[in-house]
């Protein structure tokens, strides 16, 4: 009984991750690259970055990397708060 | 932590040159070459933890900062909000049509700190270009490998008390650290 479960579950998953795989379009050929042809054409200009990714992470979705900055940030905080009673 | 044998200590400080100046060198080319300051810092804050693990606790506490590193995360993180909130749009100011993309990059085509324009095209990736974003990829450099390394120190503390308290060899068995 728990085994044919098993057995069930794991061919429903193969069989759907199988067909997400075919469902793959081929590398390179996108269905939407209207936002990656813009960052390739106005990236540099408009934020005056030659790397476009960096021009993606830190100006673009500045935000986005902000949040990052201050998860890390409260890591760090949450370190020192959780072995604040170990000797140094 | 007992200090690991001497060959791993004298090779660990010629590595650790040059893994600092390799992460200095990914996070001020943020702009021109892939990487930027998260990568850089944790390639900085690797460094750190090879020296911390080759040493022990033997000579650790003259080599690197033990007060300071919280003051250089919050600096970052500080800095980083101060950038990204202070410099918006100011109200009519004259978009050459190179500098402007979610934020202002007030810092690029004047000149000075990273300020020299950008040529648009193909180009050899000048150094002192890039704006704000190459100062905001400094600022979060200075901040993950302060983060980083709090962390380190943390679990470093946290190993060396563990490890006093253990005199039985029940943590010791890994023998990684018996050189």
């Amino acid at each position: 009984m728990n085994k044919s479960i098993k057995l069930i579950v794991l061919v429903f998953l193969a069989a759907v991750l199988l067909a997400g795989f075919m469902m793959v379009r081929p590398f390179g050929q996108l269905e939407y690259s209207d936002m990656d042809d813009y960052y390739l054409d106005h990236a540099q200009q408009e934020t005056g970055s030659n790397n476009i990714v960096t021009s993606v992470v830190y100006d673009y979705r500045g935000f986005d990397t902000l949040g990052e900055a201050t998860v890390l940030f409260g890591t760090a905080v949450g370190m020192l708060a959780l072995f604040r009673g170990v000797p140094r | 932590m007992k200090p690991m044998s001497r060959i791993t200590i004298i090779i660990s400080q010629f590595a650790f040159v040059l893994a600092v100046v390799y992460g200095l060198y990914i996070v001020i080319h943020g702009h021109l070459t892939p990487g930027g300051g998260f990568q850089g810092g944790a390639i900085l804050a690797s460094a750190v933890a090879m020296v911390l693990v080759a040493f022990g606790e033997k000579d650790i506490k003259s080599l690197l900062p033990q007060k300071l590193d919280v003051v250089y995360v919050a600096l970052g993180v500080f800095m980083f909000l101060s950038i990204a909130f202070l410099i918006i749009i100011p109200e009519g100011a004259k978009i050459e049509g190179s500098v402007f993309a979610s934020i202002y990059n007030a810092f690029a085509g004047p000149g000075g700190l990273f300020g020299y324009q950008t040529p648009i095209g193909p180009n050899d990736g000048y150094l002192n270009t890039g704006g704000i974003v190459s100062v905001k990829s400094v600022i979060t450099g200075l901040e993950v490998i302060a983060a980083l390394y709090i962390i380190l120190k943390v679990m470093f503390w946290a190993e060396n008390d563990v490890l006093s308290k253990d005199e039985s060899g029940l943590m010791n068995s890994g023998g990684d650290h018996n050189a």
